[in-house]
This record gives structure tokens, sequence and C-alpha cells, in this order.
């Protein structure tokens, strides 16, 4: 057993649910972590390590919808998320977008990712149309936060996310899209995880989505029985998420996972790779990546990530440009497009002794029954402990 | 001829010790010097800079030296780490001698086929213990010599680490043109400086709680039924306390020794310990309990993966004389109550036996494995001259990574 290579973040109500979805679809639950200040969130959770934010200021129960405490609050966790990101190649950071919680706490667990030297891959969904215009307005402005944190932002409305679900009942439509997105999500830790024909690497990945802008979309598609090949083609193309196909014909790249059981053939891997690389514009780049894994049988699941040029730039141009705490002194200008990223390299580690599993960093994980050892105990098993 | 001083080091996450000992005439062994000094270039009982490792080693044993006057040519060392495991083997080899019964020779032989153990190419193994005979599938004995049959089986305890890993120990000592002597598992250590005999028959389960690794070695009928380590210990607590609390790892092992209990005290579940300013750390105030909360689930979890060990190594549940606790993490408040509530079993601090001279290396639990090696060494030497200073040897307990 060893160390798991990415970790899979949610953060607030959302994000959290969906982790607690993937406990069942991922090949390492113990790269799963949930952040959010709601304690009853957490509790729900099957993640491998919880953090509770806010807890002294006060929030013990959401932030209700303030996404600057939230980043605050996750701020007095820094060290904490620094330990968990250590030696990790990728963090996929999961939420909802409309609250407080995700908007203001994600940006900073992307920020410690990439200071810590890993791929910060961000998933948000959308508001409804139905949740109004102030979660929704919310929602873009926490969006061009994001956008500046992450490697990579991929959208998911879940208005489009719910033309899957045909359940009338809120939380049954919510159950059926989070089942949806933690299938997509759970098909890129294979594809990063379980050995295949064609392994994705970080480098490969980290270099296609930064090449085309920071913001895109993300689609799922399966098949089963004789023609799944064809099946989750169409799935894929026909994805609402991906416009019907409209955002893949627009696509300058895009990422295809292909997850299929030991019956997976070559010929299917090569009619696929090749009907999506038809359907993407015609100077576009592909990368692919395939997974064998063993509860695939019969079955074969397309993960499709494509970076959307159009929305990037739209974003960017439109992007609130300091950043959340301009430096004294400094005159506020309007930052210049790349100038709003962050750095790249690793930024000065605290100078003072700190604790973290940095203290740990220098040999092998201590791995037991697919825990990590070396992280504290008590955020193993979401004990929540009062900070003040 | 009196037996010559030896010298023990054990090379540890928090502290590197070398112990100078000599043995007396009634078998005791005396102190006559040490060194010590924090380590450097080590992490969870594993070598990580051979050049920290190697100058730290190089003063301590100087110190040693010093200390005890003496001039050092041969060092015997202790190692741990998380990657140190047990099998049990099994044996078996024909009786070739069907009037006299089991010999010596069929026993050498049997010795020989229960000690030759598939293990991963990077590993080799540290000790052979020899746990029970049985003669065509009886009930197993411990000395068969003379009994009838046409099969003698052995059951074989193997202790087995990682080769490179438990070679870079050996390597430091040699840079520093000394010679390596025995190198003798953590856990061996402890079990030899602390246990007595009656403990031994009627089972004991010693567990040395070290700075990054815990050793643990249990008896159940008479023989070493099971041992090993996990990578993880002391520091370990520190570590979370500093994570949990967002202050320096120093001021975390501070609060530790001051505050911690392993098992939280609900007479002062209210209280709140304040810390004063610190570089880059404002003054702030911790519970008590929350503080005690976040050690107790370390230590609550590291205690029962000890215990799901020994089960899973077939140990049975009643131990007669319980638990052994040594090294510098036993000195952590509740930390014996609550591995005796995990167990079910009696628990206690065990202090090294027949050890006199330097009160500090005698009395502080942190010293027992270093104590232990030089016993160890005694051990070795005494059986090679055939005197039986220590009567038998029961433990039956062989190095295999140098013997001379
Ligand atoms: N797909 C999906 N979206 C959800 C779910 N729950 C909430 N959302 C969406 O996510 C947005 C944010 O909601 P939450 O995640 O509950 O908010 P939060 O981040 O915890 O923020 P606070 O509770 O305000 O601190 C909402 O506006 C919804 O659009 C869910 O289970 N699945
Ligand atoms: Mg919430």
């Amino acid at each position: 057993m060893t160390e798991p290579v990415l970790r899979i973040v949610g953060v607030g109500g959302a994000g959290c649910r969906i982790v607690d979805r993937l406990f069942d679809t991922v090949v390492h639950p113990s790269a799963l972590v949930a952040i959010d200040s709601d304690a009853r969130t957490l509790d729900e959770c099957r993640a491998a390590a919880k953090i509770q934010i806010g807890e002294s200021a006060g929030c013990g129960m959401g932030t209700g919808g303030d996404p600057e405490a939230a980043r605050l609050a996750a701020l007095e966790e820094k060290e904490m998320l620094r330990a968990l990101f250590a030696d990790v190649g990728m963090v996929v950071v999961i939420a909802g977008l409309g609250g407080g919680a995700g908007a203001g706490a994600a940006p900073v667990v992307m920020e410690t990712a990439r200071e810590e030297g890993a791929l910060a891959l961000a998933m948000a969904t959308l508001p409804f149309f139905f949740e109004g215009a102030a979660r929704n307005r919310a929602a873009r402005a926490a969006m061009k936060d994001w956008a500046r944190h992450a490697d990579s932002l991929l959208l998911a409305p879940n208005d489009r996310l719910a033309e899957f679900a045909d359940d009338p009942a809120l939380a049954g439509a919510f159950r059926k899209v989070n089942g949806i997105l933690a299938a997509g999500i759970g098909g890129i830790e294979k594809l990063i995880v379980e050995p295949g024909l064609i392994n994705l690497d970080f480098a490969d990945i980290r270099s296609l989505l930064n090449r085309h802008g920071g913001i895109g979309v993300f689609a799922y598609g399966e098949g089963q029985g004789a023609d799944k090949a064809a099946q989750a083609l169409r799935a894929l193309t026909g994805n609402p998420l991906l416009e019907n196909g409209r955002a893949l014909a627009r696509a300058k790249a895009v990422m295809l996972g292909i997850v299929g059981g030991e019956d997976m053939t070559l010929k299917e891997v090569g009619f696929l790779a090749q009907a999506v690389s038809e359907s993407v514009g015609p100077d576009g780049k592909m990368l692919v990546g395939t997974a064998v894994s063993s509860d695939h049988e019969g079955r074969i699941a397309l993960t499709a990530i494509v970076p959307d040029p159009a929305a990037s730039e739209s974003e960017r141009v439109a992007a609130v440009p300091p950043d959340p705490e301009p430096a004294e002194g400094e005159p506020e200008t309007n930052a210049p497009e790349e100038g709003a990223r962050l750095p790249r390299a690793r930024q000065t580690r605290l100078k003072l002794e700190m604790p973290g599993k940095g203290r740990f960093k220098d040999v092998e994980p201590t791995i037991q029954n697919g825990q990590d050892l070396d992280i504290p105990t008590y955020i193993r098993r979401g004990i929540v402990i009062g900070k003040g | 001829m009196a037996i010559p001083p030896v010298v023990g080091l054990e090379i540890g996450t928090s502290k590197t010790i070398a112990l100078v000992g000599e043995l007396r005439e009634d078998g005791h062994v005396m102190i006559i010097g040490m060194g010590e000094r924090e380590s450097a270039g080590v992490r969870k009982g594993e070598i990580v800079d051979m050049g920290q490792t190697q100058a730290c080693v190089r003063a301590v044993l100087e110190q040693a030296e010093e200390n005890a006057r003496v001039h050092i040519g041969q060092v015997h060392l202790a190692v741990t780490g998380g990657h140190i495991q047990s099998m049990v083997n099994r044996g078996t080899a024909p009786i070739m001698d069907r009037e006299h019964g089991v010999t010596e020779d069929d026993m050498d032989q049997v010795v020989h086929v229960a000690g030759a153990v598939n293990l991963a190419q990077d590993r080799e193994i540290l000790h052979t213990i020899c746990q029970h005979y049985r003669v065509d599938g009886q009930e197993p004995v411990v000395n068969p010599e003379g009994m009838d049959g046409a099969w003698l089986e052995l059951d074989m305890l193997a202790l087995h680490g990682i080769r490179s890993r438990i070679r870079n120990a050996v390597r430091i000592v040699e840079s520093l043109s000394m010679d390596a002597g025995e190198v003798v598992f953590g856990g061996i250590c402890a079990a030899l400086a602390t246990l007595t005999t009656e403990q031994k028959k009627s089972g004991v389960i010693v567990v040395d709680m070290g700075g990054g690794t815990t050793d643990y070695l249990a008896y159940a009928d008479g023989v070493v039924a099971a041992a090993g380590a996990i990578g993880v210990g002391g520091d370990h607590v520190s570590n979370d306390i500093a994570l949990a609390f967002n202050i320096p790892m120093a001021r975390a092992e501070r609060l530790k020794r001051e505050h911690g209990s392993a098992i939280p005290d609900p007479a002062q579940a209210s209280r709140r310990v304040s810390l004063p300013a610190e570089v880059g750390f404002p003054s702030r105030s911790i519970s008590i309990s929350a503080l005690q909360t976040v050690i107790h689930a370390r230590c609550d979890e590291l205690l029962g993966m000890i215990k799901a060990r020994l089960e899973k190594a077939g140990v049975p549940s009643r131990i007669g004389a319980g638990i052994v606790l040594t090294g510098g993490g036993s000195r952590l408040t509740g930390i014996g109550t609550l591995a005796g509530r995990i167990a079910g079993l009696p628990c206690h601090t065990g202090r090294p036996r027949n050890l006199s001279g330097l009160t500090l290396a005698t009395d502080g639990p942190e010293y027992t494995v270093c104590a232990g090696l030089i016993k160890y060494a005694f051990m070795c030497l005494s059986e090679r001259r055939s005197s039986d200073a220590f009567g038998v040897w029961m433990d039956r307990i062989r190095g295999m990574i140098k013997r001379r």
C-alpha cells in the first residue's frame, strides 16, 4: 500500500456530500478529505480526514453564506492543509458555489495545494436558476476568485446536471447529480492511480490545462453491454454539460479518460479516441488515458475535461483584480491577466519550526489499512477539536 | 580473564545514546559511562541523512569514551523502524537415529530448515527465535532431545527488515573506523533489560515507546510468540498537538510533558493552559480537555494497533504478567492505564534489572533499550566462552546480521 498520490477535497455542504459518495467508488478512500464549518455535514461524510473550520469563530453550523468568514477560518488550518498536501501530485477540490464555505474556503485549499507543488484541479457546481439572483451573483463572484487560485476550474451548472436526474424532489435530484459528479471524479482518480495501457501523468494534465486558459467543463458518460463503447460515446457527446457536444467542437484541447474492465478491447479504446478526436475542433489537442478496473466489468466509463478558452477569456478579463489582501502601500492596480494567477513555484515555507507532516516527510509514510498514520489520528477519526 | 567492557549504541529518532557497560562477577551489569545527544538525520527510527547522523554518532561515542575512560573499538547496535516485522516459519526434518530419539544433530538440522525463510529481495533476517518443537505432530515441547519419533518439527519466529535500512546503522559505525558488533532489534533489548524469567514464563508483552517508533515483543507459553515495530511514536503525539493547536513543535512537546495525558482527566476538563507569545505566534490559551483528546486519540490508535497485530499473530488474550511499558513514551501520564484498559491486562512501567552505575542511565526509561543491548552483547560473549554467567539462554534468540 502506498500513500495516495492525490487528494480529493470536498468543501462546504455540497462538496462534502459529493466526497461522501466518492467513498464507495474511489480506489483509495484514504485520499478523501472533507472541510466545512458545519459539524453535522462532517459527521455525515465518510472522509478519511475531516477538518472543521471556523469553530472558534462560532460558525459551528455553517457560515451563513459568508465566503470571507470561511476564507479566514480556512487560513487558520493552513498548516494542516500543508501537511495533507505534502508529497501529493494533485489536489482535486470540489464545492458548490453559492454558499459561504465552499466559495471562501476552497481557494485557500487550492492555494495551499499549489504552494506544496501539487496541481490544483477545482470543480464547482453553479446554483440552480431557481435559487435566485443573489445566490447566482455570489456564485459568479466566487467563480472569479476560484479561477485565480486553481490550475484549472471545471464548472458543472446544477441546472444542466439536473437534466440527468429525473427525480422531481430536490433532495433526490441532488443525490442523482452528486452521483454523476462522483462517478466522473472517481474516473479521474482511477486514471491516475490504476495501472492502464496509457497512464495520465500530472505533468501532461497540467500542461494541457494551463495552456488553454483556466476554465473548462467536465463531463461523464457510461455504456454497458455489447456496444458499450458506442453507448458511452453517445452519453458523453450528447451530454448537457458539454452543451450536447458544442463545447467539444469549440475546444482546442480535451483530456479523455477511458475506464473499463478486463474485457475492454484495444479496438474499443481506439474507436473512442478516434471518435472524440474527430468531434474536437480541427487543431484540437487530445490527451487520452486508460485504466482497467475490476469493478468496471462489462462497462465503459468516459470522463472528459474540456478547457473552454472562450469562458476563460471572458472571466479573466472581468476578473476582480486585487488580491483579497492587497499588500500595504502598494497602489491598487488592475492586475494584468497573468499576474492575477499565483506564482507556480513553491512559495517560501514558514521560517519557524512549524508542525506538519513535513516532519515525517523524508521517510516512507507509515500506511496501515489504507490510512496514513503520519496524519494526526484525531483528523482521521473526525474528532472535532476546539481551537481556542 | 575478565570480560572487557562493551558499548551499546541506539540511534533513536529523538536521541542518540551510547552506554558503556561492564559485566560483574555476580552477573549484573555496571554502566561505567555514557554519551548522549539529540539525534540528527533520523525520522521514525530510520536514518534519512547519513552525514548528519554520522556526525552525531561520532560526538556521542567520543563523549562515551571520555566519560568511561575507555577506547571504543567495537559498537553493538540496537535497530528499530516500522519496516521490521516478524513471521513464523515451520521447518521439518527427519529424526535420523531411531534408537536414541532426537539428537542435537536433528535439532541443528531443523533449525537450519526453519531458518530458511523466503523473503522479498530487499529484506533480510535480523533474528531467528526458536519457538516450539513437535515430534510427529504431538504436543509442542521446548526441548525434544531424546524423544522418539520419525519427524521433528520446529516453529521459528523470524524477525526481518529492509536490508538497506538495517545496514545504514552498521555503515555509520564502520565509517567511524569502528567494528559493528551485534545488531539487535530494540524490542528484544527492551525485553532483555526489564523482564524476569517468571514474567516470560507466565506470558508478558513488552512495548517500547520511542520517539518515532514503537517496538513490541510478546512472550506466551514460554516462548517469544510475536514481535514487530510500528512507525508511530512520541513524535507523532507532539506533531498531532502542534497541528491541532497551530503551535511550534517544541512548544507542543512541552505541552505534552507538562499537561498531556493519554486519558482525558475529568478533574482538569475545564482548565486551560495559557501560552505566552512567541515569535510569530500570539499569546493564547489552550483547553486541557482538547489537548488530552488529541493525545488520547493517537495513543488509543497505536495501542489498539498493537493489540490487533498480536491477535492476528495468535497471541492469546490472557497473558499472565500483563504489559510492561518502556521507552521515553512511557513517561506520558495515563499511558499505562490506557494500555491496560485496551488490552484488558495489568500494565506497569518497566525498569532495567540487574543494572547499576550511572543513575541517569539506569533509571530513565529512555535508556532501557541500550541497557538491554549491553546485556545481549554480554550474553553472546559468554555463550561463546561457554561460561554460564547467565545460565541457559532460554530465549534462544539468534542475531543473524553479524556474528563473529
Ligand atoms: N450538486 C449539488 N449541489 C449542491 C448540493 N447542496 C448544495 N448545492 C449547491 O451548492 C451551493 C452551495 O451550498 P452549500 O454547499 O450547502 O454551501 P456551503 O459552501 O456549505 O456554504 P455555507 O453553508 O453558507 O457556509 C448551493 O447554492 C447549491 O447550488 C448538493 O448536494 N449537490
Ligand atoms: Mg454549509
